[in-house]
């Protein structure tokens, strides 16, 4: 839906036409001008789009991201930040000074007491970099030199769906698009076979919601939306041909289908209908690329070893990372995963374990496995949640027992690949695990990083709707340059 | 200091004082006009007139030379003023006597007296101006066309094009700054305080009270003291003229703190993130490690390559929008020798080459050893051989060469040593076993080889 191009029976709105003339024309003549060879050629070019946007602004040292999103929130406090003041306060309440004006949920609002509950989980300082790790991720402490630890995340919502918003579209409201929908509108895909942004999600996981709204498009051209792909006989619904229909078939079709919405878009002018034409031609030609990149069954078994034995059960989060390098090798750009079950607001201690099970040894698989491919050199993985979790127990703090409710005044994330370095944590948070104390990160800053790391200058990139430039990062973000290679 | 302070109290009336004579030899001057002349009667005002002319002119000479006696004025500008005065004060006297009743001289005379001296009030007028008030006073807010026709830009050197081991930072960053504001009273001839600026050896010896810099200890560098000093500092120098900018003394401050080293190349000293940017922004000096595609410098290639190289099956991407090098990957499952040679017709501008899983032979290697610009190579899962890659010593500048999952065996480590410019090495799923890598890996102090993980 682009509200810019309200048309009827023309090709230019009378406004398009006064734009045009009075800089377009002159900006079309003097680029004859400059390169008479063929100004329109750019029309051809699979890479148009970031040509017309004169992007990306400088040499990039990423091209591709992988996004492991742990939706639910994970807790800082029982993985990456060690905090053992906790420990030695157990049960005690958290200080009115450490506590603040923090906003509470509903959850725990009500409660009279605040008591502080240290993690059950063994700490150990890990790697070269000596970077803190607990028990319940082996794997990802064996790789922790490869990987940059962010203590010192916070963002503005308490709530899941606002804040996955945030993260995903730099928006607590929907309806903005989300990263990978920026980049590739922004710039373009590499392999015109395979669409810029996919999305795999680990299948029979509950919890918070995902909606898809988190890989949408917003305002941007809809080709540009995330194409999630199911574990399964249909990774893409309704991609494959109907019975009865052969490909030739199916070819004459699209052929004649795209002729009367050439006619269509001459008539009304909804460039809409150009997005559905290249998402009818994509289709197309994903109907060979997907099965192929899907398939699994060329792997070796060292692999599967690698990567856990959930790797070979299709539409788990091992599976999902092992196809995730997949589609990388194929040059898609910008691959999320999303893996529920991390809002543990009841069992901490029991749910977090399964979770790390899930997700540990594939995450670590994943990184080494780009690593070795050489793919790391210009790969970006992204670990993290939405939120971070509370110092203190929601509900009943006992021995064995606690839980966290939701704290977005901190939490931790980390990444692995190009353009970063290696090896180091940045930011800290208090003794108390609660405020931030070093390097704060918010969630636009975070976005505006990633963004030039993939040489894009984040305040520059904008895309005008209903009379507004908009950006992902709005009018906030400050590049992280410290964590910066 | 009473002696001083007294020539100084005089002196200070000079400014005040020359408005007089100014105004007196003025009115000569329209006097002396032929229409305010009648018949003789005025010759006794026009001789008073010019009697006080010549008297407040010697006058406010004498308080000038009394105000050039605290030595903040800087020679050059001081001398064309000193001595044009002087000249203003013999022709108003000459005026004056020239129209003494019993001196009769032709007119002839008079006229030539009265141009000199118009034009001799004009110029001490301005040069005494602009040594009071600077010599931009005058142009300083006039409008644009005025401005750019006076003001001289302050223009640092440009080092862009030059690479940062052969830019010399006292001789080129620091000591022009000296020889702007200083030199003129620190030279050969006039050395106030004993400092002489016009050598580093005299820079080097210092003035009277001490040393004009000292590496790291900014204490004892009395130059950087007494040119950050508040300017209501007696001490502050320079003591006329435009200060030290604040991006100046930083420089300078830096240039001690480092060393005070009068010889080495900038790519010998540390930087601040501060002086980053300033010298990136004063001088285009680009302090930070640059990669091999950013020093390329080519002209933007037409969209028709693009096409002819989408045509071939080749994706592709320009670095950036101001970089005009080209990352190209190879599509298809086998690379036909007409895709190559597509390359190399614009082989200087392919820096990133993927070419992974479409059975690269040895011949196509020895084209792929002609794209000069190469920087990242991946040949990874193809037939390749480590023999095959010999030819690959003629890319000086490949940083990444990424060689999994093919034949190449432990020869591998005697070729790259051909490539010095290697930084990684990818031979994971080859017959080069991880110990091999270990034993060769001593060899390569700048190459990271990454094989099992």
């Amino acid at each position: 839906m682009n509200c810019n191009h309200d048309h009827d029976n023309s090709d230019y709105s009378r406004r398009d036409f006064l734009t045009k003339t009075t800089l377009g024309l002159g900006g079309l003549s003097l680029a004859s001008m400059l390169n008479s060879e063929n100004v329109f050629a750019s029309n051809k070019l699979s890479n148009s789009n970031s040509l017309d946007l004169r992007l990306p602004h400088f040499v990039p040292k990423v091209k591709r991201v992988i996004y492991l999103f742990q939706s639910g929130a994970p807790s800082q406090l029982d993985l990456f930040d060690y905090k053992p003041t906790l420990n030695k306060m157990q049960g005690q309440e958290l200080p009115a000074s450490v506590f603040g004006e923090q906003r509470l949920t509903g959850m725990t609002a009500g409660q009279n007491s605040f008591p502080l509950a240290g993690s059950l989980f063994n700490f150990n300082q890990h790697g070269n970099s000596g970077a803190w790790v607990s028990d319940l991720m082996p794997n990802v402490s064996k790789i922790s030199d490869e990987l940059c630890f962010i203590k010192s995340m916070h963002t503005d919502a308490i709530n899941h769906d606002p804040a996955v918003s945030l993260l995903q579209t730099g928006s607590q409201l929907p309806g903005r698009p989300s990263i990978g929908s920026w980049l590739s509108y922004g710039l373009g895909t590499d392999n015109k076979n395979l669409p810029g942004f996919v999305v795999l999600i680990t299948k029979d996981k509950y919890g918070q919601p995902l909606y898809s709204r988190s890989w949408g498009n917003g305002f941007l051209p809809s080709q540009h939306q995330g194409v999630q792909f199911r574990s399964g006989k249909n990774p893409v619904l309704y991609l494959d041909n109907p019975p009865g229909v052969t490909k030739q078939l199916r070819e004459e079709q699209l052929d004649y289908l795209s002729k009367m919405q050439q006619d269509k878009h001459g008539d009304i002018g909804d460039p809409e209908i150009l997005s559905r034409i290249s998402q009818y031609e994509m289709a197309f030609r994903m109907q060979t690329s997907v099965p192929d990149v899907m398939d699994l069954s060329k792997e070796p078994d060292s692999i599967f070893e690698m990567y856990g034995e959930d790797s070979r059960k299709p539409g788990t989060f091992a599976a999902n990372c092992l196809l995730a390098r997949r589609l990388i090798e194929k040059d898609v750009k910008f691959v999320q995963l999303y893996h529920q079950g991390w809002d543990h607001h009841g069992d901490l201690p029991k749910n977090i374990k399964t979770q790390c099970k899930e997700t540990d040894q594939p995450t670590a698989a994943l990184i080494k496995d780009l690593k070795q491919r050489g793919l790391l050199e210009d790969t970006l993985v992204i670990w993290g949640g939405e939120f971070g979790r509370t110092n203190y127990s929601q509900g009943q703090l006992t021995e064995t027992n606690y839980a966290r409710d939701h704290h977005p005044a901190c939490f931790t994330i980390f990444m692995a690949g190009a353009g970063i370095k290696k090896g180091i944590t940045y930011g800290q948070t208090d003794e108390f695990g609660y405020n931030i104390i070093e390097n704060p990160v918010h969630v636009h800053d975070f976005q505006a990083t990633l963004m030039h790391l993939m040489g894009i200058d984040h305040e520059k990139f904008t895309f005008k709707f209903q009379g507004r430039r908009f950006r992902l990062t709005d009018v906030h973000g400050k590049v992280v340059k410290d964590i910066l290679a | 200091m009473i002696g001083l302070d007294l020539t100084q109290f005089l002196g200070r009336l000079h400014p005040l004082l020359v408005h007089l004579p100014i105004g007196f030899i003025l009115l000569a001057l329209i006097f002396e006009l032929k229409r305010f002349r009648g018949k003789g009667s005025n010759f006794n005002f026009l001789q008073i007139t010019w009697f006080i002319a010549f008297l407040s002119s010697l006058f406010s000479a004498l308080m000038g030379w009394l105000l050039a006696q605290n030595g903040h004025y800087i020679d050059t500008e001081l001398t064309p003023h000193q001595y044009t005065g002087i000249l203003l004060v013999l022709f108003s006297c000459v005026g004056w006597i020239l129209r003494i009743k019993n001196i009769r001289l032709p007119s002839f005379f008079s006229q030539i007296n009265n141009f000199i001296v118009l034009v001799l009030l004009i110029i001490v007028g301005h040069l005494g101006g602009s040594l009071t008030h600077g010599s931009d006073y005058l142009t300083k807010y006039a409008p644009d066309f005025i401005k750019l026709k006076f003001e001289k830009q302050k223009n640092y050197k440009t080092f862009e094009e030059l690479p940062i081991d052969s830019v010399f930072v006292f001789k080129e960053l620091v000591q022009p700054l000296l020889n702007e504001k200083c030199i003129a009273c620190h030279n050969n001839e006039i050395s106030r305080g004993g400092l002489n600026m016009s050598t580093v050896e005299g820079i080097q010896k210092g003035g009277k009270s001490g040393a004009a810099f000292t590496g790291q200890n900014l204490n004892k560098s009395l130059i950087f003291k007494r040119i950050s000093y508040s300017q209501e500092n007696e001490k502050f120098m320079p003591p006329t003229g435009v200060p030290f900018s604040f991006h100046e003394i930083q420089l300078i401050q830096w240039w001690i703190q480092e060393g005070a080293n009068y010889t080495a190349a900038l790519s010998e000293f540390a930087f601040t993130p501060y002086i980053k940017a300033l010298l990136l922004k004063q001088y285009g000096l680009d302090t930070r490690a640059k990669s091999w595609v950013e020093k390329v410098k080519l002209d933007p290639l037409p969209d028709s390559v693009f096409i002819a190289l989408e045509n071939a099956n080749f994706s592709w991407r320009t670095l950036s929008q101001s970089n005009p090098l080209l990352d190209v990957r190879f599509q298809g499952d086998k690379l036909p020798t007409e895709a190559l040679s597509l390359l190399e017709t614009y082989a200087p501008y392919i820096t990133w080459l993927n070419l992974s899983g479409c059975e690269v032979k040895d011949s196509d290697l020895k084209v792929i050893a002609k794209l000069k610009n190469l920087t990242r190579l991946n040949l990874q899962q193809n037939p390749i051989r480590a023999r095959d890659l010999v030819s690959l010593k003629t890319l000086t500048h490949i940083e990444i060469l990424n060689l999994h999952s093919t034949l190449v065996n432990q020869d591998v480590f005697e070729v790259l040593k051909a490539i010095p410019s290697l930084k990684k090495v990818f031979l994971w799923n080859t017959r080069v076993s991880a110990n091999a890598v270990l034993k060769n890996k001593a060899a390569f102090p700048q190459t990271e080889f990454i094989s099992e993980l």
